[in-house]
């Protein structure tokens, strides 16, 4: 899996929960960045990844991610 | 001792130069001062608060290192019993008198259970929870557990954030308890101002907006609607000018040994929601909550089957706000516990505060239609200053509870606040039924254009301090000469403790 394949997955992934098709990840790209994306939607998004990459992120992993790249470097060590 | 106490600032005048002076030895020395100083605020026995130190540290120590060293069901089953242990001390110490006291009121038994009341231990609730978070994190495998008892004494206990907070990792104070600090000019100067800014908006503006809060309080009956209201303004500033001002002394302290600690306020004033309000006002408790219990709460299997449940039975949109509000729901019962679980007080911080963020969260829908139905423009500031004065009004509502002193007491007010006839009366003769004169009031209003300012550059995301240090030196200094005058002159040295140390 690239790290291409993996944004357009998580891309969706995001479109889907916040219901906005605008969205576009990097890198960079922080909870304050992304329109609906607060503490309540952090765990809907984060079951959401583990569903479509088909694993578990540790809890230890799910707070103390900085950005969408830290993320997507889990999701590139863990996921499928 | 107390922070606003002559022997406060000579017994940090002894740790600086012996921080300093024995170089090698710095955390040490800071471990030795943080054990006085916390023997030298309470008012429980020297012997018996070094016992319930250890025991916090063996606990957290100890259970740390186990954990790390086990897997599988034996790692969590330790963790279960370490945090146990730690919340078990916090209950007995803290809470039993007061959660036991209400399920005795509410059905009317006839239990003694004054044997639960003991000498307040002041603290407690915050490093205990550090301790906790310490735990967890170790749990998760976030950082390695300390092998020097010391370091983790010192994470725990560190005197500054003891009493009050914030709320850190261990990673983050670890790195900076283990460099070895040279004697820096910007870190004492810095310091040194952080610590009169906090001084003079605890002493100079806090102590005068509480005679009001009190005089009005104290006989709110012959006030009506629109007293109760402006007391409870004045609470508003009281509480933020306390809290941060306690704050800012702990911080410049701190930053006095070169240590740096996160910040616990954001323009809390400025918020334009409730929910923006709670991530603006002591925002290291806030982020404590929600990583150790909100998101672990969240993401757990009864809570992910409740999601699919109302997933199912309300449809998608509607159906995941179900998880959330139980969530919540745990979470504020929590947070009202940590807070002293008395009644009222149980009420004032967590009962309105999670049912206000509930409701505006449900009325959210209506709000949109609202605001399309009347063509509300919402990028003009009139607009963000309705949100802020309506979010500031409903944190009132908490905040009216907060002061009343009991649950009755909280009823009546709000009877009497419709009740009670609407009397003018002129604002100087006001002002001095409160014993406040012409100076008070200057001050006051000088307090409120600082807390504005303050404001305002903490929403643009500086400080009022760095704001400052961009000036001429000759402005710099004579600022810092009027503020310490102020303070020695006009500040109100003696009176009342600060409010949050009772949590």
């Amino acid at each position: 899996m690239t790290r291409e394949e993996v944004y357009e997955r998580l891309n969706g992934v995001f479109r889907e929960i916040l219901d906005d098709d605008s969205i576009e990840l990097h890198d960079e790209t922080v909870a304050d960045d992304v329109d609906g994306w607060d503490s309540f939607e952090h765990i809907n998004l984060i079951v959401g990844v583990e569903e479509e990459f088909e694993f578990k992120i540790p809890m230890g992993k799910v707070v103390t991610m900085k950005n969408v790249g830290e993320m997507v470097d889990i999701i590139l060590e863990m996921g499928k | 001792m107390t922070l606003t106490s002559f022997s406060f600032f000579v017994f940090l005048l002894i740790v600086i130069i012996a921080f300093y002076i024995f170089n090698p030895f710095q955390k040490y020395i800071l471990l030795a001062a943080s054990v006085y100083f916390y023997i030298s605020i309470s008012s429980v026995n020297a012997v018996k608060l070094i016992m319930l130190m250890f025991g916090i540290l063996g606990v957290t120590y100890i259970g740390a290192l186990i954990i790390e060293h086990v897997e599988g069901k034996v790692k969590s089953l330790f963790l279960v019993i370490s945090i146990s242990m730690l919340v078990l001390v916090l209950f007995l110490l803290k809470y039993a008198y007061n959660i036991l006291g209400i399920i005795v009121s509410i059905f009317n038994l006839e239990a003694n259970i004054s044997c639960l009341q003991f000498v307040s231990i002041i603290g407690i609730s915050y490093y205990a929870l550090s301790a906790i978070g310490y735990l967890i994190d170790i749990y998760w495998g976030n950082y390695k557990a300390s092998k020097n008892p010391v370091d983790v004494a010192l994470f725990i206990f560190y005197f500054p954030q003891l009493i009050s907070g914030p709320f850190t990792r261990f990673p983050f104070m670890d790195k900076q308890f283990n460099k070895r600090n040279k004697l820096d000019y910007g870190n004492l100067t810095s310091g040194m101002r952080r610590m009169a800014w906090g001084y003079f908006k605890k002493l100079v503006i806090s102590e005068r907006f509480g005679i009001i809060v009190s005089a009005v309080y104290g006989n709110y009956e012959v006030y009506s609607f629109v007293g109760i209201v402006g007391a409870t303004l004045c609470y508003a500033v009281q509480l933020y000018t306390d809290f941060s001002g306690c704050m800012d002394i702990i911080m410049g302290a701190s930053m006095l040994f070169g240590i740096e600690l996160p910040e616990n306020f954001k323009a809390p004033f400025f918020s334009e929601t409730i929910q923006e309000f709670w991530q603006r006002w002591h925002i290291t408790l806030g982020t404590w909550f929600k990583d150790y219990f909100m998101y672990p709460v969240q993401k757990s299997k009864p809570i992910q089957n409740v999601a699919k449940w109302s997933k199912k039975k309300f449809g998608k949109k509607a159906g995941k706000k179900v998880p959330f509000y139980v969530a919540m729901l745990m979470l504020w019962i929590l947070i009202g516990i940590w807070h002293g679980g008395t009644g009222y007080y149980f009420i004032a911080s967590a009962g309105i505060p999670c049912i206000l963020l509930i409701l505006s969260d449900l009325c959210q829908p209506l709000f949109a239609i609202l605001v399309k139905t009347f063509k509300v423009n919402t990028e003009c500031k009139s607009w963000c200053w309705f949100r802020r004065v309506r979010t500031l009004l409903l944190i009132c509502i908490c905040w009216i509870v907060a002061c009343s002193g009991g649950t009755y007491n909280a009823i009546n007010i709000f009877r009497h606040m419709f009740i009670t006839p609407i009397n003018y009366t002129p604002f100087t003769v006001a002002m001095e039924t409160f014993g406040l004169n012409t100076l008070d009031i200057l001050l006051m209003s000088l307090g409120m254009v600082i807390i504005y300012s303050a404001h305002k550059c903490e929403y643009e995301g500086t400080t009022i301090m760095r704001k400052l240090d961009g000036q001429n030196w000759g402005i710099k200094v004579l600022l810092i000469y009027v503020e310490v005058i102020v303070i020695l002159l006009h500040g109100m040295v003696g009176s009342s403790a600060f409010i949050y140390f009772q949590f």
